[in-house]
């Protein structure tokens, strides 16, 4: 069975996990910008979590089912609709031949993700990440993203309705975009102290945690730019180094950009730290406008948190 | 030499205290030669000039005792590789490969030729001389696909990046930031100093074959060549 694309809205990509074992060739990982939401959406059709899902970037987008199948919806509310009935994400739903999945603006959060009974798309070099930089990845294995009139194949199967547990939806995800917005509490973001942090003067440390910092328009796959107020960067210059994916740079403004799942592999400006795995999910489902709030955490406590998230993915 | 953890699995391995070249040479020994029963722990390692990244499996948090035991044996193999390079001088990872690269030297492309001209106080054709009497050397690949980290520019050039990077750099630009040459290999946003253009990435199409222009370790030599050989050797979309 078969799932065409009707309109692809904003960005609709085919994502997994990422595509890993090349970075040192400059190929960067790609995978889902929510990894907890894409996880959720296999393993509410029991599927593999390295299973390829469909990332949608805010909505206005809509397909449609060749057969009758299950499908499991996942991450930001973006006003979805089954044969114009509103639908919830964190569940799974059985759609008939020719019904349409449509969605309209973002509600909850930016990135949503849709499952299908063992979705297929072929891999380049261990993945079917979409990355339009590298032109890797996707249906059409040269990085494109989805347009309509494409048709993305899977499995055609029919299971009982699954829903993510009411306590495993993030809270980030139950607040709507404008209550986000008007009411300013800053989304706390932790943050692993590393790279040329030390090299930063006290105050700068002292500013980057004690100040709010809001997602600047300029968001994308590869980083998040943020504004506040300026976080003076150490005055070394430094040699190009690895990048670890949700680092922090700092730039020559002050200003921090965080790096996604398209981030570049090597990079020299100076780096604060790296946000912790969970809290780059958190960070990618913000909007413009948001506020954000730096806290630290240290190695191990982020490694529990991370390894408590993948648990629940585990067997 | 330090290490760190950057995040939850990913280590930082660092040198330091020699020159660039020799910190290079160090680091790409160690990812070419660290303990094997290591590599199915990782899913990626990363070199850059004088650091490594060491990216580790996600399923290594589930066992947090048994990735501080492999990330320790990882780090001490590193120290005792580290401490016998510096006792022992060894010189490590030459490549005998050596890559060409032809430029179009000219003020159409190299748009910042008048800039670095003036900032270092030579004449444009000296900082074209200069250019390609660096001897380069291919010290990181990243940024982009087919990007590579050029050590060698030399210091009568050597200038800083620019303060805000252009929105677009076109294929095949040929730039120089500090002590860092390159070629951009794709149209990206980007800001080094722009020298001139070469053909050579232009019939380079997939993702592949941008890959595996330049081997780490490998020499690089740039060579002037005129606008007539450049318009015959470049397609046609990037001739003038």
């Amino acid at each position: 069975m078969s799932l065409n694309v009707i309109k692809a809205g904003i960005s609709c990509s085919v994502q997994d996990l990422g595509r890993f074992g090349n970075q040192h060739k400059g190929i960067t990982t790609g995978g889902a910008m929510d990894e907890y939401a894409h996880r959720w959406a296999n393993k509410l059709l029991g599927n593999n979590p390295s299973t390829p899902t469909i990332e949608l970037l805010y909505g206005l987008a809509s397909f449609q089912f060749t057969a009758t199948t299950s499908f499991a919806l996942t991450g930001a509310d973006l006003n979805a609709q089954l044969n114009g009935t509103p639908i919830k994400p964190w569940r799974s739903y059985k759609a008939s031949k020719g019904d349409t999945l449509s969605f309209g603006a973002a509600r909850c959060g930016l990135y949503a993700y849709i499952a299908m009974p063992s979705l297929h798309c072929p891999t380049q070099l261990n993945s079917a990440a979409t990355v339009t930089r590298d032109r890797l990845g996707g249906l059409n294995t040269n990085g494109t993203v989805l347009q309509a009139g494409d048709t993305i194949q899977a499995a055609q199967a029919v299971s009982r309705g699954t829903q993510t547990p009411t306590s495993l939806i993030p809270a980030y995800l139950q607040q709507t975009n404008s209550e986000r917005l008007s009411k300013q509490q800053p989304q706390t973001i932790e943050f692993i102290p590393g790279y040329q942090n030390a090299d930063f003067s006290e105050q700068a440390r002292s500013t980057f945690t004690s100040k709010n910092y809001e997602v600047a328009n300029e968001i994308s796959r590869m980083g998040y730019m943020l504004n506040g107020e300026a976080i003076t960067p150490p005055a070394i210059e430094y040699p190009s180094e690895p990048i670890a994916l949700g680092s922090i740079q700092i730039t020559n403004s002050g200003q921090p950009i965080v790096l996604m799942r398209d981030k570049q592999t090597v990079g020299g400006y100076p780096k604060i730290g790296c946000i912790s795995r969970l809290s780059l999910g958190k960070l990618a489902q913000c909007p413009p406008g948001a506020q954000v709030r730096f806290s630290e955490i240290s190695t191990d406590e982020a490694r529990t948190k991370l390894g408590a998230m993948l648990s629940i993915f585990e067997g | 030499m330090k290490t760190f953890w950057a995040n939850e699995t990913s280590l930082c391995v660092s040198v330091s205290g020699q020159t660039q070249l020799e910190e290079n040479e160090l680091i790409q020994w160690i990812i070419s030669h660290y303990p094997s029963d290591i590599a199915p722990s990782l899913n990626d390692v990363i070199p850059a000039y004088s650091s490594a990244l060491f990216i580790f499996k996600d399923t290594a948090v589930l066992n947090q005792q048994a990735l501080k035991r492999t990330s320790q044996k990882l780090t001490h193999w590193i120290e005792s590789t580290a401490q016998h390079h510096s006792t022992a001088q060894v010189s490590f990872g030459h490549v005998d490969k050596i890559i060409e690269i032809p430029v179009y030297y000219s003020s159409d492309f190299g748009l910042d030729l008048p800039h670095i001209a003036h900032e270092k106080g030579i004449s444009i054709s000296e900082v074209i001389t200069a250019h390609q009497r660096g001897s380069y050397r291919v010290y990181a690949l990243g940024f982009a696909p087919g990007f590579a980290y050029l050590g060698g520019t030399p210091n009568e050039i050597s200038v800083q990046r620019q303060l805000t990077p252009r929105a677009n750099v076109t294929k095949g630009s040929v730039a120089i930031a500090n002590n860092q040459a390159a070629v951009y290999p794709s149209d990206t946003p980007g800001g080094w100093n722009l020298v001139g253009r070469t053909p050579l990435f232009d019939h380079l199409q997939s993702t592949e074959e941008l890959i595996n222009i330049y081997p780490i370790g490998g020499s690089v030599k740039f060579t002037s060549i005129t606008l007539e050989e450049y318009n015959q050797q470049s397609a046609p979309e990037y001739q003038i």
